[in-house]
């Protein structure tokens, strides 16, 4: 399965649409849109994750190294996910520490910094 | 820079990577490109060729012969040696290292056998005297030439899948060592199955050492991604674990200064890798678990399988301070352990689609085979069934590291 990729803007954050499987294969496609939003002045990052069906450690690489970027400009990078596998994937990986995760996009568009 | 080489840079720009592939199957008439100034010449060349040979196209400049080169998939280039742009043997050159697939047929002049040799020498199949060649004479070099090219580039096809073999072979001896245990009463299984894609190594790593004071000392670790870079990145994480625990590093000192070794060794910012640590106090009843961003082992003790009760933390090299909890073990006289890493539960619980095996699918696969005397068959029985519901080869790396504490003086006692 091959990875989709959407953004929108809402006031001063943009939200990735991101579905399918983010894996060893499809991590570089979500890594350059992440490297575009940040190089195009975009801090404020909402990754919306319900219709990711499968993340694997490439995949968890890039939100880590997406994160470390908009952090370099006091940015943010919040996840929306509530798929519970996936929530587990986060919780090994003890990245539920490091990734404010939110039930829905409006909630992580209201979320203050 | 010689004259003839400076006139090569006013060549189209080439770009190596997307050359088209040279029309591979043997069973196709092969694809002739002729590069001769002369238009009598070339003319009488294509009608030598064309009752067999049909793709048979003609420039007159080699500037024109590397632009068609980009552009078309040629198998053959008859080459006149006496071109107005570019020396001849410079050209054979060019042409063989811009397209090592492509056979050069070079066209030498009457009592010139010495320009042919040298041609053969800079990389051409085969020469002919102008005035010598005839139609089956110039279709027959052409195929002898396309045919050695072709066997050439599978002899060296195979070659670098050999050498990426020794290469990968070297690593995997590096990521998967020798258990360094002692008197410890601990039988022990590892296994590592490489990926589908078996060129690619992944970054999982293990080991096990016993110090001198009786405890054992356990890690199995992932390092994000695939690949050589994260396979001796995996290597050297597993190099300073041990050397960590040998020089005497207090335990919960150890996993800290490895993400140190990680943040100074990697190749790129987002790499990270999750680990697992144990120690177990002499006499492996007890000890102490230090979980980074790792799955829980899976513990059997009185006929039961549950993940280890350890707190986890942050995988390594994601936090400055990764701050990674120490959980106290009890594990008793009579216990086995299973430590994995995540490709053996990221699998499909169910041929090739639906939903993933899970934590809770591995505890039930091992419930069932937990029983089995024989270490090695019950790791291998359980590998074999995670790859039977996956539907195939599991799409990553696993590494497997099977304990079971050896009871034999204590299994007559009540606990």
């Amino acid at each position: 399965m091959d990875l989709s990729l959407s953004t929108r803007t809402e006031g001063d954050r943009t939200v990735v649409t991101v579905g399918g499987e983010i894996d060893i294969y499809t991590a570089p496609k979500l890594r350059e849109q992440l490297v575009d939003l940040v190089s195009n002045g975009v801090y404020h990052i909402i990754v919306d994750m319900e219709n990711v069906e499968f993340l694997d450690s490439a995949g968890l690489g890039v939100l880590v190294g997406g994160l470390k970027r908009v952090r370099a400009y006091d940015g943010t990078l919040r996840l929306v996910c509530t798929q519970e596998r996936i929530l587990k994937i986060f919780r090994i990986t003890g990245l539920t520490k490091v990734f404010p995760i939110y039930n829905s996009v409006e909630e992580a568009l209201a979320a203050s910094d | 820079m010689s004259a003839s080489a400076a006139a090569g840079r006013d060549a189209p720009a080439i770009a190596v990577g997307g050359r088209p592939a040279p029309a591979t199957s043997a069973r196709l008439s092969p694809r002739v490109l002729i590069v001769e100034d002369d238009d009598t010449n070339a003319t009488l060349a294509a009608d030598y060729l064309t009752p067999a040979i049909p793709g048979v196209s003609r420039v007159a400049t080699f500037e024109d012969a590397t632009r068609v080169l980009a552009e078309i998939p040629i198998d053959c280039v008859i080459l006149d040696l006496s071109l107005p742009d570019l020396d001849g043997f410079e050209a054979v050159r060019r042409i063989h290292e811009f397209a090592p697939d492509v056979a050069v047929v070079v066209l030498t002049d009457d009592g010139d056998e010495q320009g042919g040799m040298a041609a053969m020498a800079a990389g051409a199949q085969d020469y002919l005297v102008r005035t010598e060649i005839d139609s089956p004479l110039l279709i027959r070099a052409v195929r002898y030439a396309t045919e050695r090219k072709r066997t050439e580039a599978s002899l060296r096809a195979l070659q670098t899948a050999q050498a990426r073999q020794r290469e990968n072979a070297r690593l995997q001896r590096g990521l998967l060592p020798v258990p360094l245990l002692g008197r410890a009463p601990l039988s022990v299984v590892t296994r590592y199955r490489p990926r589908r894609a078996l060129s690619q190594l992944g970054g999982d790593f293990f080991d096990l050492v016993e110090t001198d004071d009786g405890r054992v000392w356990l890690l199995i670790g992932d390092v994000s991604g695939h690949g050589p870079d994260e396979a001796a990145l995996g290597v050297c994480l597993r190099v300073g674990w041990r050397t960590l625990v040998l020089a005497g590093l207090a335990p919960q000192r150890v996993l800290p200064a490895v993400q140190e070794l990680l943040l100074r060794e990697r190749h790129a910012d987002e790499v990270f890798a999750s680990a697992c640590m144990i120690v177990f106090d002499p006499g492996l009843c007890d000890g102490q678990a230090y979980l980074a961003g790792h799955p829980a082992p899976l513990v059997v003790r009185d006929r039961r399988v549950e993940p280890l009760p350890a707190e986890g933390g942050v995988a390594l090299g994601i936090l400055d301070d990764p701050d990674i909890p120490e959980t106290r073990i009890n594990l008793g006289p009579t216990w086995a352990m299973l430590c994995f890493t995540d490709g053996l539960i990221e699998g499909y619980a169910d041929g090739g689609e639906g939903p993933r095996l899970g934590e809770a699918g591995l505890v039930d696969i091992l419930s069932r085979h937990h029983a089995v005397s024989e270490p090695a068959i019950l790791v291998d029985t359980l590998l074999d069934e995670v790859t039977d519901r996956n539907g195939g080869p599991l799409a990553d790396d696993v590494a497997v590291l099977y304990l079971r504490r050896r009871d034999d003086e204590s299994s007559t006692s009540p606990e």
